[in-house]
């Protein structure tokens, strides 16, 4: 199974080399973009990325590599506040970044490793389809989450 | 002061402001430390190949800083009134215990790497259980009348 990490950093990644790496084949990217682009090309090259592993927050993500409308986001949400914006915009990236996947028709199973209340992972859910969290870094179950049922073996429609 | 108590004194925006803290130590601190911890049994070796990573979950996790010093960044961000909080005390205890730990587990002592998988595994589970406590109280608010209502954290888009 070919397994796109997506975050700001190196931790997922490091994490997935040492725990992963014997049941997934890993590429990562490190933004929206970059996602975009990666899934784009393999599916183009005919080896489509089949399940993602996405942080939630991207704190050191630069502002220009955010996905986002920040000003829109700010006027919406925050009063105007851009800075309020920026900075929610960094703690939810992983969702907005999915959010720009599907849009472009990336169907994937996509995982978070993140503790969300039941009612936001339906609303995930509900919005982004193939959605599933486990709550830390526990490798068995990020593999069980990525490789279950309906999840790993769909490309993509785009 | 029980947890639940402190909670209660405060208002809806210092409510919020706890909320954003306390999901934030939970991710940047509770998550990153047990990368490697969740992912060995309890009082078993380490495996020598994971000391490093192990070494920069603890001491390095957060763009270079320990994982203390990030806690202690993090909760200058809460409330007063949540400073003696137990699930916070708990955690510093903890990170005080992995910080004495350094030297054996950078110097890949097994007994080190046993006590600080321990103490990782601790401190993840207080700082989620704080974390989901201070969301169940801001969600019973929510419940409980117009006041405080959260915002949708999915782009805008509710349902």
């Amino acid at each position: 199974v070919r397994l796109l990490l997506i975050e700001d950093g190196h931790e997922y990644e490091e994490f997935a080399r040492h725990f992963l790496a014997d049941r997934f084949e890993l590429i990562a990217a490190h933004t929206g973009a970059e996602a975009l682009a990666l899934l784009g090309a393999a599916r183009d090259g005919g080896r489509p990325i089949e399940a993602l592993l996405v942080d939630l927050r991207f704190e050191r993500a630069r502002t220009e590599d955010l996905v986002g409308d920040l000003p829109d986001l700010a006027r919406r949400m925050f009063a105007g506040d851009l800075e309020r914006a920026r900075r929610w915009a960094k703690d939810q990236q992983g969702t907005l970044v999915l959010a720009e996947l599907r849009k472009a028709g990336f169907t994937q199973r996509a995982v978070f490793v993140h503790d969300f209340p039941p009612d936001r992972l339906a609303n995930l859910r509900r919005l982004y389809g193939d959605v599933h969290a486990v709550p830390g870094f526990d490798a068995e179950a990020i593999a069980a989450a990525l490789a279950g049922p309906s999840g790993a073996g769909r490309g993509g429609r785009a | 002061v029980s947890l639940e108590a402190a909670l209660a004194l405060l208002d809806d925006a210092a409510l919020e402001a706890a909320e954003e803290v306390a999901s934030a130590l939970h991710h940047d601190v509770g998550k990153y430390v047990c990368r490697v911890a969740r992912n060995v049994r309890p009082g078993e070796p380490v495996p020598a190949t994971l000391a490093g990573m192990l070494a920069r979950d603890l001491f390095e996790t957060h763009q270079g800083t320990r994982a203390s010093a990030r806690f202690e960044s993090l909760s200058r961000g809460l409330p007063a009134a949540l400073s003696g909080a137990p699930p916070l005390v708990l955690a510093r205890g903890e990170l005080e215990r992995i910080d004495a730990l350094e030297d054996g587990v950078r110097a890949a002592r097994p007994e080190a790497f046993a006590e600080a998988v321990l103490a990782a595994t601790r401190l993840e589970a207080a700082l989620a259980g704080f974390a989901k406590d201070v969301r169940a109280e801001q969600r019973a608010r929510a419940a409980a009348g117009p006041a405080c209502i959260p915002r949708s954290r999915d782009g805008g888009r509710s349902e």
